[in-house]
């Protein structure tokens, strides 16, 4: 999910394969929006997405990273963001603390 | 393609003779868009927009169904400045620079108020500079309003309109 300003959009990642991936990017709004709310979000999009003044890298980055990754000998990289503990990390972003605790909960639901 | 012009309400005889007269202004107005891009003088495409005016980049996809939502829409001549200044001074991508083809320019109309609407196609092959690799990396359409009736021509509405779902990585410089 993203909000950047008032523009609102799911972004889902794709992997297409090992060097390969889409970034689907859905915007939306809400019923009840009135139409200036609604041309605000629309003109707010020229900030996100592939060719947005904010976002515009955020492709490119990931590619980044999957470059870094594969110049290890092994092909493979780990990177330890804010520690290995479901409380490690603090409450900052910079911490995989929130996708530790997400793919927890999903292996305790899904019973695996 | 969904049409988005009234052109079928215009023979083609009228339409023939409306687009010999002013092919050549139409034609070179597109060129030097292109051309300015394509020699890294992006800054010089604001300068061939009325400052009214608007410039849309959209998917096929969107465009068909009607959804308003495009990757790039400025409001303004001024809009389209700020995006290429941000693009100097802000953004951080690889270097890289695109070749414009410009095609089939068909002038199909009038306007009320005397702005030609125009109609093409384009690809544009982008290179990466580090790696030197060339690749296909937008074709479409251009709907286009020009307005002939100041000194020079001045784009009144740019809509690109892409073929492609999707941007491979990022569109940072304006097509």
């Amino acid at each position: 999910m993203h909000q950047i300003a008032n523009s609102l959009a799911t972004r889902q990642l794709i992997p297409r394969g090992v060097n390969q991936s889409d970034l689907v990017w859905t915007y939306f709004g809400f019923e009840d929006d009135d139409e200036e709310t609604t041309r605000m979000r629309l003109t707010q999009i020229n900030l996100v997405g592939s060719a947005g003044m904010v976002s515009v890298e955020d492709a490119a980055v990931c590619e980044m990273m999957q470059r870094a990754f594969d110049d290890g000998e092994e092909g493979a990289s780990f990177i330890e963001m804010g520690g290995k503990t479901l409380e490690s990390g603090g409450s900052s972003k910079l911490s995989e603390r929130a996708i530790r605790n997400f793919w927890h909960n999903y292996r305790q639901y899904m019973g695996l | 393609m969904k049409a988005s012009d009234s052109s079928s309400e215009v023979s083609l005889a009228e339409r023939l003779a409306l687009h010999r007269q002013h092919v050549d202004a139409v034609s070179y107005l597109l060129a030097e868009w292109a051309h300015a891009i394509d020699q890294n003088r992006v800054e010089a495409i604001a300068g061939l927009m009325l400052p009214e005016g608007r410039y849309t980049v959209t998917s096929r996809f969107n465009h068909d169904r009607g959804l308003p939502m495009a990757i790039i829409d400025a409001r303004s001549a001024a809009q389209l400045r700020d995006r290429i200044k941000s693009m100097r001074l802000a953004n951080i991508y690889q270097p890289q620079s695109y070749r414009h083809v410009i095609s089939a320019i068909q002038v199909i109309g009038q306007t009320e108020v005397g702005l030609l609407q125009v109609r093409s196609s384009f690809v544009v092959v982008r290179t990466m500079e580090l790696m030197g690799d060339s690749m296909l990396f937008a074709s479409g359409e251009c709907h286009d309003l020009i307005d002939l009736g100041g000194a020079e021509p001045r784009f009144a509405q740019r809509r690109m309109v892409y073929d492609s779902r999707a941007v491979e990585t990022l569109m940072v410089i304006p097509i």
